[in-house]
């Protein structure tokens, strides 16, 4: 039996149309001019491919194609539109505050613990055990220095969805920028700038079936916000990420824009239905089952809770069948547990039993009912090993 | 994910002696080690025969999949053993036996207190 792929939230696969993009520009004889090099065809059919590129990102985003700047992964956006605005400020005695909340990726709270170290100061946001940010906590945290509040869309773990729409109207008449982690939900649901009101936006190619090694930083270009780079060098992509581009790979990114710019809103409502049906179907079953997260989510992913089992006997128990994640990265590694479900307040119980789950675009109807036949006989057999369970008696 | 080994693998899925031993609690020991916090929490069962040989074992675990095979593992090795020959055993040899990854090594020692705790408590139970 082929193992079900139900780690979406990680990675997805290459688009079969996004590769036949790509191959083009992997090419020995044609296809791998420098887009830098426009004194020839080679260069310059290169930089146009990189330009049409751009312009799909921005349709996607509804947003001006100038604004788009390309990376090398969502994380380097993430860096860059953090460090880079928080940098450009503080370098310029404009403020040195930023707010961010607890769950928000490594990747934004690295990025914050480098700044503190550089004299800057952070203010995490608590969430509630729903993992719900408080506009009111935004409020009083808002100070007149603050530079930059960084919040995901959509949460890498749980889905839960802030809701940056709300927080933008209340940064109205704030210098602050806004800045959004949208990673998990670009593709998965609309991500609209003329919506969201951000002023930095991150996203990754691989989350939504582009190739991995390329993301995006969108950032305001009109009026321009100001980043100081990461990179220097030869003063690629409007002087803010030197380095020649990889065409290849931002064709992909470009392809995969323009596929889900195509399937969305239709693909949301189908991956919404198959969680559900995920959810409802485990429910069930009647083993004991918590839903970590809750209010408005991503449509592509579960976290979920059996207490009384360990997440890592569960995981072993299904991994032939299933390839799923450990909501909690528990492990001797990172004895602490997921950071985010520890500020959603989970106990021992809850966070070392949580998984995450999440469906793509090849996930069928079909797929979900085998998982939760895998998930529920694996749940029962480890339940009946438990201590924290009413007790069973030797066979 | 960790690369547990076959042997560790086998007696996962198909652990030995799981669950708790019938009858009046007067007839075995129990020992328990481990906290839910620590990720790992085990009950262990011995029942003794009148010439001192381990004839039954039980015992329930919460954790990772090294240590429910290392339940299994010495229940399959305590019984029809002595109560001194028992003491000899060792979490070193479970740790071998199951090529426990090193990162996971203490969550043996954690069973290992069980296995030694549900000893003492059957001997208890014996001599009074």
């Amino acid at each position: 039996m082929a193992r079900l792929y139900l780690d979406h939230a990680a990675t997805t696969p290459l688009d079969p149309a996004v590769l036949e993009a790509m191959l083009p520009w992997m090419g020995c004889d044609t296809g791998f001019g420098n887009p830098a090099s426009v004194t020839h065809a080679y260069g310059r059919t290169a930089a146009a491919a990189v330009e049409q590129a751009r312009r799909q990102v921005a349709d996607l985003l509804q947003a001006p194609a100038e604004g788009v700047i390309f990376t090398g992964s969502a994380t380097e956006a993430i860096n860059m539109a953090v460090l880079g605005s928080m940098r450009f400020s503080m370098q310029r005695g404009r403020g040195s505050h930023l707010v961010t909340c607890a769950t928000e990726h490594s990747a934004v709270l690295a990025a914050c613990e480098q700044l503190r170290r550089e004299g800057a100061t952070i203010t995490v946001l608590p969430v509630d055990a729903n993992g719900q940010l408080s506009l009111a906590d935004l409020q009083e945290a808002l100070r007149d220095d603050t530079v930059l509040v960084s919040l995901m869309l959509g949460n890498n773990e749980t889905g839960v969805c802030h809701d940056i729409a709300a927080v933008a109207a209340l940064l109205q008449g704030h210098p602050a920028r806004l800045h959004v982690d949208a990673t998990q939900a670009v593709g998965k649901v609309p991500v609209h700038l003329p919506a969201l009101q951000a002023d930095l936006l991150s996203l990754s190619a691989h989350k939504f079936h582009g190739p991995k090694g390329v993301g995006a930083l969108w950032r305001c270009p009109e009026p321009r916000v100001r980043l100081q780079p990461l990179l220097f060098g030869g003063g690629q992509e409007s002087g803010e990420r030197s380095g020649t581009q990889a065409v290849h790979q931002i064709v992909g990114l470009g392809e995969a824009c323009g596929l889900a710019a195509n399937a969305l809103p239709a693909e949301m409502q189908r991956l919404t239905a198959l969680r559900d049906r995920l959810e409802a179907g485990l429910r069930a079953t009647g083993i004991p089952m918590v839903c970590n997260g809750a209010g408005r989510r991503l449509p592509h992913i579960s976290n979920l809770s059996f207490p009384g089992l360990h997440g890592e006997a569960l995981l072993a128990d299904i991994e032939p069948e299933l390839a799923v994640a450990l909501g909690s990265a528990c492990s001797s590694a990172d004895a602490r547990g997921s950071h985010v479900l520890r500020a959603m307040g989970l106990d021992e119980t809850l966070s070392l039993s949580a998984f995450r789950l999440s469906v793509g675009r090849r996930t069928t109807p079909a797929d979900i009912d085998v998982a939760v036949a895998v998930v529920a006989r694996s749940a029962q057999r480890l339940l009946r090993l438990s201590p924290l369970q009413p007790r069973g008696v030797a066979g | 994910m960790t690369d547990w080994s076959p042997a560790l693998l086998r007696h996962f899925r198909s652990p030995v002696g799981s669950g708790l031993l019938a009858g009046d609690s007067t007839e075995f020991g129990t020992g328990e080690a481990g906290a839910v916090k620590s990720g790992v929490r085990i009950v262990y069962q011995l029942a003794l025969s009148d010439g001192d040989i381990i004839d039954r074992v039980g015992w329930l675990a919460f954790g990772c999949p090294a240590t429910i095979a290392s339940c299994s593992w010495l229940a399959e090795s305590l019984v029809g053993l002595s109560v001194d020959r028992a003491r000899d055993l060792t979490g070193g040899q479970v740790m071998v036996a199951l090529d426990i990854p090193r990162d996971r090594r203490s969550r043996v020692l954690v069973v290992e207190d069980a296995v030694r705790g549900a000893l003492d408590a059957a001997t208890t139970m014996r001599d009074t």
